[in-house]
């Protein structure tokens, strides 16, 4: 079987700096797929390349068609959703306004759009209570999970997180992975940048590792775990 | 107290709202494009030639004049994102603000070609009557503006808290690449928002028609008022346009009534630079929570 998703030889630029060189990728059906690496190595790049809100050069495919000319909105309609890092709510709309703005960008019905209030609220309940609430008023864990949220509203095929653990608490990630790992075993693929590397091992079926605009290694997260390098470099092990 | 006061004051909202309407289409473009859009001003003056054209040369009457207007203007609105701002997207803030300017240059100029550099009048559809109510000498004109600026507004509330569509554009307005991220189609709430923003100010040009007269200079100056109304309200904040645009209408109103006419501009200007002084982020200041 073909891999849902393909990166062959991809590159991506922010005007004349290259900040992501021939980097290859695959994401399969079902899996959760983890990017780590140091701060500035290339993760959320390789993310906006996909989502297409970069220039990128190479072949990008996504169950099977070439996506790698293509606009970020059309990106979505195919199904790739891409929750940015930094959760990125819009501050000054409430919980059920974010979610229905996820649900209408992607030119859902009235009816589709309450359906997937009511699957995303069934994802993360802590939401119900803050429904009528606005953006900024969130906290940091509630705004992830309102970001991951609204990225659902537009039925995604493969989701693609940056960084959901930023900045908050331990047991409040793990809730929040808990729920992601939910999301993915309803039959959603995940494509995971995440710092926290032990976290990622832990979730993850596979991983790639990134340095400098470049993936230097990738493997199942169970021999990365035990893999000398990764354990210095990154497990502080 | 002198009903000459109470006068004053209609007229005075009456003028405010005239700027509020046009400092509503700047404010609308600064939030979905980050463009200051100086051509504003002149969308008023073409509106009064328009309306003209319907109302006197072809005879329509006023509901159908202000009809066409919305609609020639949404129109040309649609014309101006792709010949002015599209070729530029992506410039800088300098590029389109001259841009903008070149653009009010060639409007006010293609505008002098077709009706002429003589100033008109416009007077549907009151005929200029004026009511004495009380001692109050009432000018139905301006209540026309004040109740038209209500509805307007109303409306467009409506589309930007109750309407899909609308989430869209506050959405664009408040992040734009997370908009686009969720599959926004950003380009279009642009042009969308360019043919709101010229369809107010055409509206509002037909209004004040009676007040202005019909003339070619009537957009430099209304643009500047609206831009002072902008940024005393609050740069960005649509309440702060409109609150903006009654104190200038105001403001201005009352100096001319209490100095002499040529007073009314230094003294708009003197509430700005008062404002710049004492609370330069605006009458409402932009708050993440409120900000639509």
């Amino acid at each position: 079987m073909s891999a849902m998703l393909k990166l062959a030889s991809v590159s991506a630029f922010y005007g004349p700096m290259q900040s992501l060189h021939e980097a290859s990728l695959e994401v399969d059906q079902g899996e959760i797929v983890v990017l780590i690496g140091a701060n500035g190595a290339g993760k959320s790049t390789l993310l906006r390349a996909i989502s297409g809100v970069i220039q990128r050069r190479g072949e990008i495919s996504f169950l099977g068609e070439r996506i790698d000319r293509l606009e970020p909105e059309d990106i979505v309609r195919l199904g790739i959703v891409h929750v940015p890092e930094g959760r990125r709510i819009f501050p000054g709309m409430t919980v059920r306004e974010n979610l229905e703005v996820g649900g209408h960008a992607v030119g859902r019905s009235a009816a589709g759009i309450r359906q997937g209030i009511e699957e995303a609220l069934a994802h993360f309940p802590r939401l119900k209570d803050r429904i009528g609430s606005y953006g900024w008023s969130l906290s940091g864990g509630e705004q992830q999970m309102l970001a991951v949220g609204r990225g659902l509203m537009a039925q995604p095929k493969l989701l693609m997180l940056d960084e959901p653990s930023l900045g908050l608490a331990p047991l409040v990630t793990r809730d929040l992975f808990d729920i992601v790992r939910g999301i993915n075993e309803s039959g959603v693929p995940m494509l995971l940048v995440e710092q926290n590397v032990g976290l990622a091992l832990r979730y993850g079926q596979r991983c790639y590792v990134m340095e400098t605009g470049n993936i230097v290694k990738h493997g199942p997260t169970a021999t990365m775990a035990d893999d000398p390098v990764i354990a210095k470099a990154y497990l502080g092990s | 107290m002198d009903p000459i006061y109470l006068q004053l004051l209609v007229q005075g909202l009456a003028i405010g709202a005239i700027y509020g309407l046009v400092a509503l289409g700047f404010v609308l473009i600064i939030n979905t494009v980050n463009v200051v859009n100086f051509a504003q001003g002149e969308f008023l003056m073409l509106g009064g030639f328009v309306g003209l054209t319907f109302g006197a040369l072809l005879g329509f009457p006023y509901w159908a004049v202000l009809v066409c207007t919305v609609i020639v203007f949404a129109i040309l609105g649609t014309v101006f994102d792709k010949v002015i701002y599209q070729p530029l997207r992506g410039g800088d803030f300098a590029t389109h603000l001259i841009g903008t300017l070149a653009a009010a240059l060639i409007i006010r100029n293609v505008a002098q070609h077709i009706w002429g550099p003589e100033a008109r009048s416009y007077y549907e559809p009151f005929h200029q009557k004026i009511f004495d109510v009380g001692g109050v000498l009432i000018n139905p004109q301006h209540l026309l503006i004040l109740a038209m600026t209500v509805l307007l507004v109303a409306g467009l509330y409506y589309f930007l808290f109750r309407t899909g569509l609308g989430r869209l554009m506050r959405a664009t307005a408040q992040d734009r690449e997370t908009a686009r991220l969720l599959g926004v189609k950003v380009k279009h709430v642009g042009t969308l928002t360019f043919s709101m923003s010229l369809a107010m100010g055409g509206v509002a040009g037909v209004m004040v028609a009676p007040l202005f007269l019909v003339d070619l200079n009537v957009g430099f100056i209304a643009g500047l008022k609206a831009f002072i109304a902008t940024i005393i309200g609050g740069w960005g904040s649509i309440p702060g346009a409109l609150a903006g645009g009654l104190l200038v209408g105001l403001v201005e109103i009352f100096a001319t009534h209490f100095f002499t006419a040529a007073f009314k501009d230094p003294v708009a200007f003197a509430v700005l630079m008062l404002f710049l002084i004492v609370r330069p982020s605006g009458i409402f200041s932009e708050r993440v929570g409120d900000k639509a």
